[in-house]
């Protein structure tokens, strides 16, 4: 099901002839970047043709899931046990079973550090390299590949699956999107349930807009034009892309069928779990089929379903133990699992780069709730495909988790990673001004 | 080939799978166990019979009015976990709640029919002790203190007169007490470590929980007052969800020890282990059956939740 604004339609066949879109102002926009300046030019020599950052907003524990400290003192190490995994010598815990007999296929970095300790902040830190500042922050690592992509696509260069917007927190982070790139850059949102329903919020219906009257490029570009003047504030610049991403949605039926799950067989998608989180995964995976170069899925919204009010992703302050043991721990472990499986048996594992993080850790020694708070001393970062080799360890943290004890990995130096792997050369990155002072993480590119 | 099928082989008990002996002693075994037929008796799984197909995330499983209702939680929104009561007659389901406009779960109730108590949303990361009687006239709860702060894991007496229910302090989780009105607050547990899932035996006389004390989950008795802790089970691997047969005989727990979360049952001083269910997938939230022969389960199965009954050996 292919849910277009607040209209779901089937998709395996074309177009509903009720299914239209309505193209709605004021929202977050970002499609394909049609007359964007163009900077990559060695295309061939690209290791990622696309990411998936899974960002694990929030926060995860890195001392409940992949650093385990068994031989800390009761009140760091918590309550779970460490297991072995398919790399001898290296535990993850008891809630990730799946993920340790997969260690064969990515790299965890064990020492990530953060300069932020709350999560605006360490998000725009983490999402972009670079602290929050008064102007246009540093643009999402997802707005340097949309900007440096060569040939646009039928699709968005730059995705969200899944709002990613903290519910708990006072505003957005601002490194969310483009940044110093513009509004250009800025993600595309999806948004996907746990029955794999997609939906386009950025996509409304106009009333009376039809697929048949779709075709006719003119009268679209007054529907688009006519909405647009019952706004204030939106830039035609803009409207061209709405325009051009409608169009392309509309009238490119291979454009559409990437949002529709219901082509999967049923095996893949009970493989990916049906949670929101499962199914924004098997999106992703999608997304790369159609060339996505970007796409950001984000942890989904209410996992722990305790509070209307409060969505805290991994924000684990109570019940740290319980929601990891019931909820966080085995969806992200299915869902995970089964997309470097699927991408690897599709051998799209090569050619994509899947990174999974966060904003920063939690707090090696349990509060006073029994649970853990914001640490950005110390956290972690799953690395798989893009020709990285699997199977490592890189980096160390002490004894208790607090902090690294070989050279701190920073979200920075992750960004620039991912664009030296996906071809956006130091020197592109110098004409975007873009990731200046940023170094590669050796050991992976 | 013998080995490679022996090491993946999923009910092959865990102490061969586990074990560092070298290959060459593990082939033997394996084939010992082969022609013994000891892995086809290892594998026989405990029928289930599933009981809804929603597939939405469920947990906390609990019979009432004779077995005849089961209730339970099912998130029915993504900001809303819902109670909810299922005739087990005709399979119809009602929320437990006519109106309940905040997230409720845990539910427990007393043996004797008269009260039950819940968590209760209160707010952001804010979770309240809600005791009430069953013909909801008179309500107490334990409001959340001031922050991030919410209980855990009620349990009732059987009688109906105490509530036990989990809170940290102090960094460290404990098993507290009070009555129905939500006085007399006692620690019944002090240690270190996670307490948790307290659960009364039929007479009123001891207590199992989980508490990693010891370094991980583990599953312990103690008697009513929070003294004589025994520890009843001993696994690398977290033992979790101790519930209590109606006879006060049996208890059944989840447990992780052979590689995902399987359903156990042993005897109430932790004699008698025996392994009830076998699937890739997880098995958890047990609930006895008030006849003794079934337990529910809130299982995953191909990617989604539901629950599951499956008839437990004598």
């Amino acid at each position: 099901m292919l849910h277009v604004g607040n209209f779901r339609s089937r998709t395996c066949a074309g177009f509903n002839r009720r299914s239209f879109l309505k193209l709605s102002a004021g929202l977050p926009l970002a499609f394909s970047a049609v007359g964007a300046p163009r900077v990559a030019e060695a295309a061939d020599e690209r290791r990622a043709k696309s990411v998936i950052l899974v960002w694990l907003w929030g926060a995860p524990s890195h001392l409940d899931l992949v650093d385990p400290k068994p031989r800390a003192p009761q009140e760091y190490r918590g309550p779970f046990c460490p297991i072995p995994t398919r790399t001898p010598g290296i535990q993850f815990t008891e809630l990730l079973p799946q993920l340790a007999k997969r260690t064969d296929q990515f790299t965890l970095v064990r020492s990530m550090v953060s300069s932020n300790g709350g999560h605006p902040g360490a998000g725009t830190v983490g999402l972009t390299g670079y602290e929050e500042s008064p102007g246009p922050v540093q643009p999402n690592f997802g707005a340097i590949i949309s900007k440096s992509q060569q040939q646009p696509g039928n699709l968005p260069p730059f995705f969200y699956v899944g709002r990613g917007i903290p519910r708990d927190l006072p505003r957005r982070i601002k490194g969310y999107g483009g940044g110093t790139l513009g509004p250009a850059h800025d993600p595309f949102l999806v948004n996907c349930n746990p029955l794999g329903e997609v939906e386009l919020p950025g996509l409304r219906l106009l009333d009376g807009l039809t697929p048949d009257r779709i075709n006719n490029r003119q009268e679209l570009l007054a529907q688009i034009d006519q909405t647009r003047r019952l706004t204030d504030g939106s830039d035609v610049a803009n409207w061209s892309r709405i325009y051009q991403t409608a169009y392309n949605l509309l009238t490119k039926p291979d454009a559409v069928k990437s949002f529709d799950l219901t082509q999967e067989s049923e095996t893949t998608r009970e493989q990916y779990g049906y949670t929101k989180f499962g199914q924004s995964c098997l999106l992703a995976r999608r997304l790369v089929e159609a060339e996505v170069p970007y796409i950001q899925v984000n942890w989904s919204e209410y996992v722990e379903a305790m509070s209307p009010g409060c969505d805290f992703g991994w924000d684990t302050h109570i019940y740290n133990f319980e929601l990891l043991q019931d909820r966080h721990g085995p969806i992200f472990d299915r869902a995970f699992s089964a997309l470097l499986d699927d991408l690897k048996q599709r051998g799209l594992l090569e050619t994509t780069l899947v990174l999974a993080m966060g904003e920063f850790g939690r707090t090696p020694k349990i509060n006073k709730r029994a649970a853990r708070d914001h640490w950005p001393r110390c956290y972690f970062s799953m690395w798989a495909g893009a020709g990285i080799e699997p199977g490592r360890v890189i980096g160390e943290s002490d004894a208790r988790g607090e902090d690294p004890v070989t050279d701190p990995i920073t979200p920075l130096m992750a960004g620039t990673t991912v664009a030296e792997l996906c071809g956006v050369t130091a020197q592109q990155r110098a004409e975007m001004q873009v990731l200046d002072g940023g170094k590669v993480i050796e050991e992976l590119v | 080939m013998a080995v490679k099928l022996l090491k993946s082989w999923c009910n092959v008990p865990m102490i061969i799978r586990r074990s560092n002996l070298p290959d060459r002693i593990l082939k033997w075994v394996c084939w010992i166990l082969l022609l013994s037929g000891l892995p086809q008796l290892s594998m026989t799984r405990a029928e289930e019979v599933r009981l809804t197909h929603d597939g939405r995330i469920k947990r906390d499983a609990v019979f009432i009015d004779n077995g005849e209702v089961l209730v339970y939680v099912v998130d029915e929104s993504s900001v809303k976990m819902r109670l909810m009561r299922r005739n087990m007659a005709d399979g119809s389901t009602e929320p437990f709640h006519k109106n309940a406009p905040k997230s409720e779960f845990g539910p427990a109730f007393s043996a004797n029919g008269q009260y039950y108590a819940f968590i209760q949303s209160r707010g952001n990361l804010s979770l309240a002790l809600v005791i009430r009687d069953i013909q909801g006239v008179k309500t107490s709860e334990i409001k959340p203190a001031g922050g991030f702060s919410g209980m855990r894991s009620p349990a009732l007496s059987p009688e109906g007169k105490r509530v036990l229910y989990c809170f940290p302090e102090k960094g460290s989780q404990q098993i507290w007490s009070v009555n129905t009105e939500a006085q007399d607050r006692k620690a019944l547990t002090d240690g270190p470590g996670v307490d948790n899932w307290p659960a009364y035996t039929p007479d009123g006389k001891t207590i199992v929980f989980g508490s990693t004390r010891d370094g991980n989950y583990e599953i312990y008795s103690m008697r009513s007052d929070g003294k004589e802790v025994k520890r009843l089970t001993n696994s690398p691997m977290q033992d979790i969800r101790p519930v209590i047969s109606h006879d006060g005989k049996r208890i059944a727990f989840i447990s992780q020890r052979d590689g995902n979360r399987e359903l156990y049952v042993m005897n109430l001083d932790g004699s008698r282990l025996q392994r009830v269910t076998s699937h890739p997938d997880r098995d958890d939230y047990p609930a006895w059956h008030p006849d003794g022969k079934r337990i529910v389960l809130i299982s995953e199965r191909a990617g989604r939740t539901d629950l599951y009954l499956v008839e437990v050996s004598p």
